[in-house]
């Protein structure tokens, strides 16, 4: 236990490290003069200079990398041109909106696609099984940005029940606070449906054959002859071995879950990570696109440090293979 | 014939036959139904082609004048267009007699597939084809094309039009006044060339057409001509029109050519990559491999569209661009299951046997691991060309890929959504279109397995 858990909680800094550095270099290393891009051209070139050396871009490369990495290690990610503020403050800003978007969304995600996947198990083998599939694939490979579409104009457009845009009506302040949470509930029901639709799919999609692939397995053959009740083999022998391997699944469906972010955010205006690191790209603001892309690798990382670990803890099979 | 295998696949093969040829028949029918309708722009085309080529033989000296970049996209349309008849008879008259051969050794397997899996054979063959009917659309885009992608009509009248509505059209062609003392075949081609890169379109929705605004494809370094102006001829608006009164058809079947053009270079680009590293860290181990396999984590812990963002962001929006971001970001995965199948396969008798014999490692390499693994490759290079589609619609829609004039289905939906009074129909055409795209791909790829 405490090896494995070990050795987990040293790749941790190691990957974050690897991924810092990485994107420092191409950031640095990539054509394109981050002074002048800050400058417009009718400035005198003796003004880039000092601006340059204020940033300390006129020092060698490796000196510059590791002034960068003292200043991370001291908590700071550099200074955002656009927000004129720090950039760790930025993103703290913007993080909890992007960290509540994902937990609804995973929470919808992981309740319907169990739900589907023991749908389709139930009636495998007949036609609902095969619509199930069908629409499955179909709703798992639709891009992001199109079921928004679909989503705001059936619900926003032709029906406006839903609101398409922001976090909270205008008038949220004079809320009391169960209406606030309400009026929050209500703006994020269709980000979440847009982002869990295709996920949902998938997880239905994986859990299904992980459900038919142990239902094959000897012990239920010996569970069904020593006629063990169905729902009773479906449920507490087939399930808990084909939901130990969702757990990694959720884990990885994160990084699929930041990316759906990004354009989700984009599309319904949420002030979150996703749109932020567009609105910092757009206004070339380099310090706070490589702080958001270092956040999200290091959200990606320790959410995929914490599912090996609950992995680890909730499937004794792999206790065994590393013991 | 009492072995139950052989008797099944026969079974499955006469059917195959019956829908191979109802194929083939629908196939033909459209074929010859866009071959009428679009026979103006066509015969241009083919003449353009050929004449062309046969002056610029004839006459090296006018080569310069005939053989113009501008038109290349002609020609390339042209040619696929005519031999894509001979193509699909020769790939029916080989499945044809395949199927009315002996039962292959292969049909076991395929039943075997599809009893595994709810995409069965029959799915996959349907996936193929709409996957090179796309390949089909984005080359042969100008012809298939009912007006130019970024022509308008005037904003009065054809602005979000629903679809399937009827509209009027000219083109016209400018002429030259000096078409004197020329052949026959140079005025032709002549007349042609000019038609296929000079042509301005009009049209509208309304009966008026004379003072709409009109666009031409190319009118640089044009002077002292006349316009021809033609009779008017009626436009079907197949899927309606856009913001500023384009055709949403015309930018849909041009907006393929970016999809599938860039998903095949960057998929290209990526298997190479891919398949060398994981090969070299694969077979050669050690220092190399963990370097590789380190690296690859540590590009695969960054969420895959922030990465490409960051990327893009330095780069700058260009085609070029796209591509090159893309295939930077996308090689990884097949790196890592090449390096995963190659290390299964170093274990091998036959590839210590090649190493006793003393080939080179590249050379067994290339003669036992590779045949060994591609299987594996294609299956992944095809569901990566998947991902690779949606990442450029996706980059298109935020802007950041194809800029907006050009048509590509992201960047449409965006624009439809730009605007809260566009009708449904702007916005939801690029996005099936892409959508059966990405289906297609996931079903030939078998992503179900």
């Amino acid at each position: 236990m405490a090896q494995f858990f070990l050795k987990r909680l040293l790749a941790l800094p190691l990957l974050i490290f690897g991924t810092s550095t990485l994107i420092f270099f191409i950031i640095r290393l990539l054509p394109g003069d981050p002074v002048l891009l800050f400058l417009s051209p009718s400035f005198p070139p003796a003004l880039a200079d000092q601006l340059r050396h204020a940033f300390g871009l006129d020092k060698p490369l490796i000196v510059q990398y590791l002034l960068w990495i003292k200043e991370v290690f001291t908590g700071s990610l550099g200074y955002s041109f656009t927000f004129q503020r720090d950039v760790v403050s930025v993103i703290g800003d913007a993080l909890p909106s992007t960290i509540a978007l994902a937990c609804c969304t995973l929470v919808v995600e992981v309740a319907a696609g169990i739900a589907l996947a023991l749908a389709s198990v139930r009636f495998h083998h007949s036609t609902a099984d095969r619509v199930l599939s069908v629409a499955g694939l179909v709703t798992y490979t639709m891009p992001t940005f199109w079921i928004a579409f679909i989503f705001v104009q059936l619900f926003s457009v032709r029906f406006t029940v839903f609101p398409s845009s922001h976090m909270h009506s205008v008038s949220a302040d004079e809320l009391s606070t169960a209406g606030y949470v309400f009026d929050y509930a209500w703006h994020m029901i269709l980000p979440v449906a847009t982002l869990a639709v295709p996920g949902a799919a998938g997880m239905a999609r994986f859990l299904r054959s992980s459900i038919i692939t142990a239902s094959q397995q000897k012990y239920v053959t010996v569970a069904r002859s020593m006629g063990v009740d169905e729902n009773r083999i479906l449920y507490s022998y087939i399930l808990p071995n084909a939901l130990s391997s969702m757990v990694t699944l959720g884990g990885l469906s994160l990084g699929s879950l930041l990316t759906g972010a990004l354009l989700t955010e984009t599309i319904f205006a949420l002030p979150g990570m996703g749109r932020l690191i567009v609105t910092a790209i757009f206004s070339r603001d380099y310090p706070l696109v490589v702080g958001c892309v270092i956040a999200a690798s290091c959200l990606y990382i320790s959410v995929n440090f914490c599912t090996d670990i609950i992995h680890y803890l909730i499937d004794p099979r792999i206790k065994r293979t590393h013991e | 014939m009492s072995d139950p295998h052989l008797t099944i696949p026969m079974r499955g093969q006469q059917k195959r036959v019956r829908w191979t040829l109802v194929v083939f028949l629908c196939g033909a029918s459209m074929y010859a139904l866009l071959t009428v309708l679009r026979f103006e722009i066509l015969g241009a085309s083919v003449i353009s082609c050929t004449g062309s080529v046969a002056l610029a033989i004839d006459h090296p000296s006018q080569a310069a004048s005939l053989i113009m970049s501008d038109l290349f996209e002609y020609w390339i349309a042209a040619a696929a267009w005519c031999m894509m008849p001979v193509i699909a008879v020769h790939a029916f008259l080989r499945r044809f007699r395949s199927a009315s051969d002996e039962p292959r050794a292969s049909a076991h397997s395929e039943s075997d597939m599809s009893a595994r899996t709810h995409f069965g054979m029959n799915s996959r063959r349907a996936a193929r084809c709409i996957l090179i009917a796309f390949i089909g659309t984005a080359v042969c885009a100008p012809v298939l094309a009912p007006l130019p992608p970024l022509a308008q009509g005037d904003l009065d009248h054809t602005r979000f039009l629903s679809p399937a509505s009827r509209g009027f059209c000219r083109t016209d062609v400018p002429e030259f006044t000096d078409a004197v003392g020329l052949s026959r075949l140079e005025v032709a081609v002549h007349d042609a060339n000019r038609f296929l890169m000079h042509r301005s379109v009009i049209f509208s929705a309304s009966g008026s057409l004379a003072d709409s605004p009109g666009q031409t494809d190319t009118s640089a370094g044009l002077s002292g001509i006349t316009r021809s102006h033609r009779e008017p001829s009626t436009v079907v608006f197949l899927f309606g029109t856009d913001a500023v009164g384009r055709d949403i058809f015309s930018r849909v079947v041009y907006g393929a050519r970016y999809s599938i053009g860039i998903g095949f270079v960057v998929v290209f680009f990526s298997v190479c990559f891919g398949v060398v590293i994981g090969m070299a860290a694969g077979f050669r181990g050690g220092a190399l491999d963990s370097i590789v396999m380190r690296t690859v984590d540590v590009l695969m812990s960054i969420p895959s569209l922030f990465l490409v963002l960051t990327l893009m962001a330095v780069l700058g929006q260009s085609v070029a661009a796209m591509i090159i971001v893309l295939a930077t970001t996308e090689w990884m995965s097949i790196a890592r299951i090449v390096r995963g199948e190659v290390i299964h396969l170093r274990e091998r008798e036959f590839i210590s046997a090649s190493r006793l014999l003393g080939t080179s490692w590249i050379g067994t390499v290339r003669l036992h691991v590779l045949p060994n693994v591609r299987p594996v490759i294609i299956s992944a290079a095809v569901l990566q060309l998947g991902n690779i589609f949606l990442a450029e619609a996706s980059l298109s829609f935020l802007g950041l890929g194809i800029q907006a004039p050009n048509p590509s289905w992201g960047n449409m939906i965006a624009d439809s959504m730009a605007h809260m009074n566009a009708p449904l129909s702007a916005g939801i055409f690029p996005g099936i279109a892409l959508s059966v795209l990405i289906v297609a791909v996931h079903i030939i790829g078998g992503s179900d397995e």
